[in-house]
């Protein structure tokens, strides 16, 4: 059991899934974090019957990196814990990984892990064919911005250091946050490793037209209109 | 004539402007940025009138005088344009940050 680390799970209609995303994480973890971003539905009401759970209710929908940057405030305001981890609400995440991956953050001298879809051979059977070629390119264009060598992008499973949380500052409300984390953790000279995980892939997902739709979010925030 | 022209115009319509956006309680913000749409597209074309613009033109080596009247029609456009949002976007962050703050104060105070 892991008591030294945060989940924060960001979810936004998610009552279908996040019932079984918070009893498989109460296997490893006591600190849990759901940011309910504006559901419509009945999540907040499903987090609020879970006992190890907090509640953040977000008013209005404001988007992934929005919900992962509240999680980040209130880990540094209002906790003295180690670690940060992101934990997708979809049920794609296993929290058994979550596990590892903080096992591997102890033992190593990097800041951030992130989850990676490409180094098992089993978990890369497990990605739809017309993903890969989405992911491929996403990869080498993160790559490319961000001067890290990764072998996945916009995998929301990750684990991050209280010192490294203290940099980032998300301007990117939506799916660029991915790249806006890796961006700046690794520009403020932290260490960067990824950690073979398995994802369990719904029927959604983002479509390849999404992903450039994340490249122009990240140009015009990031980039264009920082200030 | 045309400078005299020009000159009226804005003379005119400025209180207009002013009259509606400062007086006015109930504008909405897409009706300031008509107006201050106006304005500019206004102001644009009565400052640079034709006969003045023509020599301009032919000094850039533009063409026609409505030619450079138009072009910096158009970059004064993009750049109301690119105010608007950078001004939006600030807006959205500091609500962003406030919505922030008042979610995890209230699940705190609930607990």
């Amino acid at each position: 059991m892991i008591t030294n680390a945060l989940v924060v799970i960001p979810a936004y209609n998610e009552e279908k899934n996040i019932k079984s995303v918070l009893s498989d994480l109460e296997r490893y973890f006591t600190n849990i974090v759901v940011i309910n971003d504006g559901s419509n539905d009945g999540t907040a009401k499903i987090c609020q019957e879970c006992s190890s759970c907090l509640v953040i209710n977000h008013i209005f929908n404001i988007g992934q990196g929005g919900a992962i940057q509240t999680g980040i405030y209130f880990f540094l305001e209002s906790t003295n814990f180690d670690y940060l981890i992101t934990f997708d609400a979809d049920g794609q995440h296993q929290a058994s990984d979550a596990y590892n991956m903080v096992e591997c953050l102890e033992y190593s001298n990097s800041e951030l892990v992130v989850g990676t879809r490409f180094k098992l051979s089993s978990s890369i059977n497990l990605i739809p064919y017309s993903k890969r070629l989405t992911l491929l390119l996403a990869t080498r264009i993160e790559n490319f911005i961000t001067g890290l060598t990764l072998s996945d992008a916009h995998n929301g499973l990750r684990v991050i250091t209280r010192k490294a949380c203290k940099s980032i500052n998300l301007l990117n409300m939506n799916m660029a946050h991915s790249t806006e984390i890796l961006m700046t953790v690794s520009g403020s000279g932290h260490k960067v490793i990824e950690y073979p995980v398995t994802i369990k892939y719904k029927r959604y997902g983002q479509s390849p037209l999404n992903s450039f739709n994340i490249l122009l979010d990240l140009f015009l925030n990031s980039i264009l209109f920082r200030k | 004539m045309n400078t005299l022209f020009s000159i009226l115009l804005i003379v005119s319509i400025l209180p207009l402007i002013f009259a509606r956006l400062i007086n006015a309680r109930n504008v909405q913000p897409y009706e300031r940025i008509i107006v201050l749409f106006l304005f500019v597209v206004i102001c644009s074309f009565s400052l640079f009138p034709l006969k003045t613009a023509q020599p301009i033109a032919s000094f850039f080596g533009i063409g026609r005088g409505s030619d450079l009247i138009f072009y910096i029609f158009i970059v004064f456009s993009l750049l109301f344009f690119d105010f608007l949002y950078r001004k939006q976007k600030v807006l959205e962050r500091r609500q962003i940050k406030l919505m922030q703050s008042i979610a995890i104060f209230a699940s705190i105070t609930d607990e």
